[in-house]
């Protein structure tokens, strides 16, 4: 007895033997893609808890039974399971997740794998806005993204022009941001180096459960969040230079000539009795633009443990312009972090301070007038003081520039923070409450100056201070289930939000300040007379219902359906309330027995969609009737100010949201084990409802009002492929993205047309696109009196004047005869991007175009006087007989200077957008300072534009879609030129 | 656990909901409403000093006014230098080559509209508001038809019928609608009755307190009754209406001809009526800043007296320095000399608009100066004027006097006026009114008028001064082209020739 008991316990102790008879085994962990090893790998026992971690250098250790799996997993690579055999050395090369379908793709409220994404997104990874010299991320959707069109600006500090999938509205069709869930107008807090990926949801199908505000696309911004095992530090640090494209005006002897011709031509005796003897004269555009230094570093902390994630960087990007006084610069601090408080509790927050500076140039001052200013005046006169040009009030620009001192101090803090609850097993409850706050400073001193004894002076100095102040918060709360039964998987979303705006401003100014050093630049320092100051707010509020349900059978067919519900404080009561809803269709064949019968064909979806969505971007209190408060009307009786007040224009109790109805059929295709992809769609939207100022003729003595009247329609193709493939040490991929617009008016209510743009050069009218420039068709050039005798009436015409066709054949030329002569919406836009890497070094080359877009060159037409200089492409003027067919004689009125197809020229472009060569350093040297991965980096951006256009730059950004294309006070685009190491210890 | 999570949840949906009733009433901030305007006594006063107001306008004193009451005819140039954009198009305008898409004549048909919407407003809202004194809303009213009637009047001379608006339609879709032009007969018709009520309310110019002066008196209704019925050629109506402001004691002319036009004599003795503008950095004076001398900070040099006018006047005229400045000349009323006029000018400013130097800063573009509307030597000049047309021939010489008299200042110049022979006399008061009313809006009008009495004077005067464009369409604007774009049902039909 006490034998087998003895017999047992060896026997025990024998097996327990045999268990703990372990191994330890080591190895390094490396990515295949550049042989760099990879810290912070999972290492694990499969079926146990037994675990490690790789160090930075990749090596790892780990003692486990000479039986076994373990498991390599990373994020973002493919797990390996590796038998534990007798091996004592295990290395691992991991091999990159493929544009992986059980990636999450982020869309409204939620994640979603994306072989059972049933809308219309585009996806760009973080490393895309990373690498990228521009201070606002959305630049580097440039043709990385189909559907979206972005207008660039030079201007640091500013946001460019936005548009998805075509112009919804002549309101504001800028899309809706949403960052880590909090809804916000501008992106201009963000730092690049902190974006983990951007999703852009085009269709209503992804777009409806943003409800009022869908309308114009949404893009939405994941910021990097906690995911490295190891807690690992990132520093990049880039210095560039930004350098802008030449502007050739001509030399101070060919203004001479042409000056000449021109008073000639008017009647009056010419100017310059020698012109050639000017000789160069001044280059204004020299004189004032140069380039400069960009700066931008970041570091950043990041790590994930059992029960929180933590994500903390902080960051600063400097970029002072191409023009003095025109800089921005900002200092960013990001906090992700996550904690998990119980297993099913977590909360979290996601926020960010900005601190930033802005130097506020006068584009008018300054972009308005540089191709304006005589080359025969110097910037300086022999006394080395300012020269007086004679020409307008900031004529010479390099002394308006001096003499600005206009700035904004900006301090801004946005986020949220959240509460997580799973409960009932697959139940998620969701709260955050987000914030958007911000104070801006505005000061402007103006000084006492008087260059030379010209009209460019200012006699009594000033300053101009402006406090504003941003209030806005959003409170979310959402429950989503998710389960799946069998071959069924179903997700529901419901969900209440309630969101409110404020915003608030004071200004006060004051003249004859005691003195003028910057100490002295505040309202206490002026004197009390003429003093003034205003005090005006704004306030807005929403409350909406959603709901969302995804349904999944075999993983083979999908359907998605949302609705939404919004009221806002915009609309009158009893049309506060709109209901967007959506629903599509999406059938993933890649399950289905022929598509698997085709080994080539990796994946395979196709989907069709409908929805509305709504666009509120109007003014707060437009169904008010509001009384003026302004100055304008009050009376003066006995030199005494009498208030006096009047309303403000018609108004329109009625008024309601846009409306957009957007259909969207397309396919998504994998081909050659996901080598190959392909998306494409057809989308059709029409916005209905749009706001249109009800035309009213002048003689009703008040601004037209607004109605719900009008109707745009906007249909094209939005496409990507790409193609991908790794051989050995090599690797490359190519990809191309390309868009078309079909832009369309369909209905203005009673308006005729809208005019707009500068001086009336732009129409809005039915049937065609928004905002087209309008004038005559120049057909030629009179060489002589005979051809305007036998041309149809063309009053006051003499040789050398444009030929205008006459349209109508009724012998007059007159206003009948105008037509349409242009439009600035692109017919497509395409961009390539093309990457090959070889070892340790990638390069990659991308490249953008927009073509069928057409520019008014509004810099080569203004003139205000016989004084203003003039760009290299009136060399080619007609100057007598046969001397050219398509550049009028110099005149400074006139028909010549009538908007004509003269001034309108095409503006397609095609553009090296991007050039970067990088080198991952793998030397050993790294492992002894402890650094895990450098990578240093050569970056050119926006190196050359292939365009026929002769302005500074193709790039035309613009406030409205109705002054679209207007080529006046434009920022131009510039070159970037960086060098740059991201280095993670 | 789970239980107290599911109340939490629970209540913040409810919390939720609750909050939305009121949340989503949202008042305008800082922005007072109709609700104050149309419906109290307070408000009623504010829009009616937001009609005076709109009598600064750019279109009422500024280009508007320029290019449509002086530009067109023999007394005014563009002004400024012949590069600017705007100068091209007024010289356009001025030989008789434009289009109805002429942006200024635009502007002032606008300006009116915009003047009648204001006053409209009172008109229409007045009679529901409960006033202390109701002899204070009559007289509000009476203030708004004076100040419609100077709107109207414009309107009928420059295009001649127009549509008659005398109600602001706040439906969107009814404001929308055409209205089509009355014809000339009803316009004036409209004016007399107007400015008949208007002279039943209004008191007399020194009825009013010290701190309303600049308001619609008696006196300025009864001149503006008296030039309506002057542009109709109802000769004795006028008559009429000039004598109750002659013999209503309340005005007389300054002592001198520099005083009409002068900062520091401002709503005086003299004066029936004036555009108020006050010296203040935030409202700008659109008569004064477009005027003056180009690159003295005066001005930008816009609407220089031509050189027609400088020489028609009669030899020794005191009037002739006083409204015109030539170059070269000392500054007027402080005497600076060498004064640097801007490249390529006309060597003459407008004098009327003048600021003795040194100025206070913002001068030009804020200065205090007033546009005078009409004067007693207007009244004078129209008394002289009827008379000689009804027979009166005596007092319309004793009129003439006067005027002359004070423009003569003692010196042997401005004989006085003899002639007994209808034509001749009337020839020599029209000259009378050129010279005492030089540069202030009344000119091109008067062309209009004189080429009524005497059919041909218009082309005869145009055709003298190599203007050779000028055609029978030219005596009426052309209704804006932007109008008759707006107009898809041919509602509205166009001056002929246009």
């Amino acid at each position: 007895m006490v034998m087998k008991k003895i017999l047992f316990f060896i026997f025990l102790l024998v097996l327990n033997l045999q268990l703990i008879a372990q191994v330890t085994i080591q190895g390094t962990v490396k990515s295949v893609t550049d042989g760099s090893t990879l810290p912070g790998v999972s290492i694990l026992l499969k079926g146990t808890t037994t675990g490690t971690v790789s160090d930075l250098n990749g090596h790892y250790s780990i003692t486990v039974p000479k039986k076994g799996t373990l498991v390599f997993s990373y994020i973002g690579f493919k797990s390996q399971e590796i038998a534990i055999a007798n091996n004592a050395v295990i290395d691992v090369i991991l091999s990159p997740q493929s544009v992986g379908l059980n990636q999450l793709v982020v869309i409204g409220y939620g994640t979603v794998k994306k072989s059972d994404l049933t809308g219309s997104v585009s996806s760009v990874k973080g490393s895309a806005f990373a690498l990228q010299s521009s201070d606002n991320p959305v630049m580097a959707l440039q043709g990385r993204a189909s559907g979206v069109r972005v207008i660039g600006s030079g201007q640091p500090g500013t946001s460019p022009t936005v548009q998805i999938r075509g112009i919804g509205t002549i309101g504001n069709s800028s899309p809706l941001y949403v960052v880590d869930g909090m809804m916000v107008n501008n992106i201009l807090f963000l730092n690049n180096n902190d974006i983990a990926s951007v999703e852009i949801l085009k269709d209503a199908s992804a777009t409806a459960i943003y409800g009022s505000r869908g309308a114009n696309g949404v893009i939405l911004i994941t910021t990097k969040k906690g995911s490295s095992l190891k807690p690992t530090f990132s520093f990049n640090y880039s210095e560039g230079i930004e350098k802008p494209f030449p502007f050739k005006l001509v030399t101070a002897a060919q203004y001479g000539q042409l000056i000449n011709e021109g008073n000639i031509n008017e009647g009056k005796a010419p100017a310059f009795p020698n012109p050639k003897a000017l000789g160069q004269g001044t280059d204004w555009y020299d004189a004032a633009v140069h380039s400069s230094v960009v700066h931008d570093y970041q570091l950043s902390f990041n790590q994930k443990t059992k029960n929180s994630r933590y994500y903390i960087s902080v960051g600063y990007h400097g970029n002072p312009g191409i023009v003095n006084k025109s800089g921005y610069n900002r200092y960013t601090i990001r906090l992700n972090n996550q904690y998990d408080l119980t297993k099913k509790i977590s909360i979290g927050h996601n926020v960010t301070f900005v601190s930033s500076h802005q130097d506020n140039m006068n584009l008018g001052h300054v972009f308005g007038w540089l191709y304006r200013v005589p080359p025969t005046e110097p910037v300086y006169d022999q006394n080395g003081a300012f020269n007086d040009v004679g020409v307008g009030s900031n004529g010479n620009v390099p002394a308006a520039i001096y003499y600005t001192h206009n700035y904004t101090n900006r301090l801004r803090a946005v986020g949220n923070a959240y509460l997580n609850i799973n409960f009932l097993k697959d139940f998620t409850f969701k709260s955050s409450i987000g914030i958007n706050m911000q104070r801006a400073q505005n000061t402007n001193f103006i000084p006492v100056y008087h260059v030379g004894t010209g009209s460019q002076k200012n006699n009594v100095n000033s300053v101009y201070k402006k406090w504003s102040m941003v209030k806005d918060w959003i409170w979310e709360n959402t429950i989503t289930y998710d389960k799946t039964f069998g071959l069924h998987h179903i997700t529901f979303l419901a969900g209440y939000t309630a969101q409110k705006n404020y915003s608030e401003s004071l200004i006060g100014t004051r003249y004859n300040l005691f003195a003028e050093d910057p100490s002295l630049w505040y309202l206490n320092a002026g004197a009390t007379d003429g003093q003034t100051n205003a005090n005006f707010a704004s306030t807005n509020a929403i409350a909406s219902w959603l709901t969302r349900v995804n349904y999944s059978y075999q993983d083979k067919y999908l359907i998605t359906v949302t609705m939404r519900s919004d009221a806002s404080s915009r609309f009158p009561k009893g049309q506060r309330t709109g209901y967007f809803p959506s629903a599509a269709l999406a059938w993933n064949l890649t399950n289905e027995s022929f598509i698997q019968d085709l080994k080539w064909v990796s994946y395979a979806k196709i989907r069709a969609s409908w929805g509305k969505v709504g666009n509120d971007k109007i003014g707060d209190f437009r169904y008010f009737g509001l009384a003026t408060t302004s100055l304008a009307n009050y009376a003066i009786f006995n030199n005494m100010l009498q208030v006096g007040s009047s309303v403000t224009g018609l108004v329109n109790t009625n008024v309601t949201w846009e409306t957009s109805e957007s259909k969207d059929i397309g396919f998504n295709l994998g081909l050659f084990n996901n080598k190959f992809h392909a998306d494409f769609d057809y989308y059709s939207r029409v916005t209905k409802g749009m706001l249109v100022d009800i035309g009213v003729p002048e003689t009703v003595g008040f601004s037209a009002t607004e109605g719900n009247v009008g109707s745009v329609e906007n249909k094209g193709i939005d496409m990507k492929v790409s193609f991908r493939e790794t051989r050995g040490d090599f690797r490359y991929s190519i990809g191309m993205t390309g868009t078309t617009i079909n832009n369309k008016v369909l209905d203005l209510g009673t308006t005729k047309q809208i005019i707009s743009g500068w001086n009336n050069s732009s129409r809005t009218t039915v049937g065609e696109p928004i905002g087209y420039f309008y004038g005559y068709k120049a057909i030629g050039v009179f060489q002589n009196q005979a051809q305007i005798d036998a041309h149809a009436t063309q009053a006051t015409a003499k040789p050398g004047d444009l030929i205008f066709a006459d349209l109508n054949h009724d012998g007059v030329i007159n206003a009948a005869d105008r037509t349409k002569i242009g439009s600035p919406i692109p017919k497509f836009m395409a961009g390539t991007n093309l990457m090959f890497g070889y070892k340790s070094f990638e390069l990659m080359v991308d490249m953008y175009g927009s073509f069928g877009n057409d520019i008014l060159n509004v810099k080569a037409v203004e003139s205000y006087s016989s004084l203003d200089n003039f760009t290299t492409q009136f060399l080619g003027r007609w100057h007598g007989s046969g001397t050219s067919n398509t550049i009028p004689r110099i005149t400074y009125g006139g028909q010549n200077k009538q908007w004509s197809t003269r001034w309108v020229e095409n503006g397609s472009f095609w553009k090296i957008q991007t050039v970067r060569l990088s080198y991952n350093i793998t030397s050993s040297l790294l492992k002894k300072v402890k650094i895990a991965k450098a990578q240093i980096y050569l970056d050119g951006e926006n190196l050359h534009y292939f365009t026929k256009y002769h302005g500074s730059t193709p790039e035309i950004s613009s406030s409205s879609p109705l002054v679209a294309g207007i080529d006046r006070k434009i920022y131009p685009m510039v070159a970037y030129y960086t060098f740059g190491a991201i280095i993670t210890f | 656990m789970k239980n107290i999570k599911l109340i939490l949840i629970l209540l913040l949906v409810v919390a939720g909901v609750s909050c939305s009733k009121n949340f989503l009433d949202v008042k305008p901030l800082a922005n007072p409403s109709t609700d104050v305007l149309f419906k109290s006594e307070a408000g009623i006063n504010m829009l009616l000093n937001a009609t005076y107001a709109e009598l600064r306008s750019f279109n009422l004193s500024g280009f508007g006014w320029f290019v449509a009451k002086e530009v067109g005819s023999d007394d005014a140039n563009p002004g400024s230098n012949a590069g600017d954009h705007s100068v091209a198009r007024m010289r356009d305008f001025q030989n008789f080559s434009y289009l109805p898409t002429e942006t200024d004549l635009n502007s002032f048909w606008s300006g009116n509209y915009n003047l009648i919407a204001k006053a409209n407003l009172v008109i229409q809202y007045a009679p529901n508001v409960k006033f202390t004194d109701t002899a204070d809303r009559a007289r509000y009213i009476g203030e708004a038809k004076f100040l419609r009637a100077l709107a109207y009047f414009n309107l009928v001379r420059g295009w001649g019928g127009v549509p008659l608006i005398t109600k602001v339609v706040s439906d969107p879709t009814s404001a929308a609608k055409v209205i089509p032009r009355s014809s000339v007969a009803e316009v004036y018709a409209f004016l007399e009755k107007e400015l008949n009520e208007a002279i039943g309310v209004l008191p007399l110019k020194s009825g009013y307190p010290a701190n309303e002066l600049g308001r619609a008196t008696k006196g300025a209704a009864q001149t503006l009754l008296a030039q309506v019925y002057l542009f109709q050629q109802k000769n004795s109506d006028c008559l009429k209406e000039c004598m109750n402001v002659i013999n209503s004691g309340e005005y007389s002319l300054y002592p001198k001809y520099w005083m009409v036009s002068n900062v520091n004599n401002q709503n005086g003795a003299e004066s029936i009526f004036e555009v108020q503008f006050q010296y203040n950095l935030d409202i700008a004076n659109s008569w004064q800043q477009w005027q003056g001398v180009r690159g003295t900070g005066s001005g930008w040099g816009f609407f220089s007296p031509s050189l027609s006018l400088a020489n028609s006047y009669e030899a020794g005229d005191p009037r002739r320095d006083y409204s015109i400045y030539f170059k070269g000349e000392p500054w007027p009323y402080s005497g600076e000399t060498n004064i640097h006029w801007a490249a390529g000018t006309d060597p003459r400013a407008n004098e009327k608009t003048m600021l003795p130097r040194p100025f206070p800063p913002g001068f030009a573009g804020h200065s205090p100066l007033n546009r005078v509307v009409m004067r007693y030597a207007d009244v004078l000049l129209m008394a002289a004027e009827c008379d000689n047309e009804l027979g009166n021939t005596s007092d319309a010489l004793k009129y003439l006097e006067m005027v002359r008299a004070r423009a003569r200042e003692g010196k042997p110049v401005l004989p006085e006026i003899t002639e007994t022979n209808m034509i001749k006399l009337r020839h020599i008061i029209w000259n009378e009114r050129r010279h005492e009313l030089a540069d202030e809006g009344y000119r091109a009008y008067d062309i209009r008028r004189y080429d009524k009495v005497e059919p041909g004077f218009a082309k005869k005067l145009y055709d003298a001064l190599g203007r050779t464009n000028y055609s029978a369409k030219d005596a009426l604007y052309p209704i804006p082209q932007i109008e008759m774009d707006f107009d898809t049902k041919g509602v509205l039909q166009q001056n002929p020739g246009w």
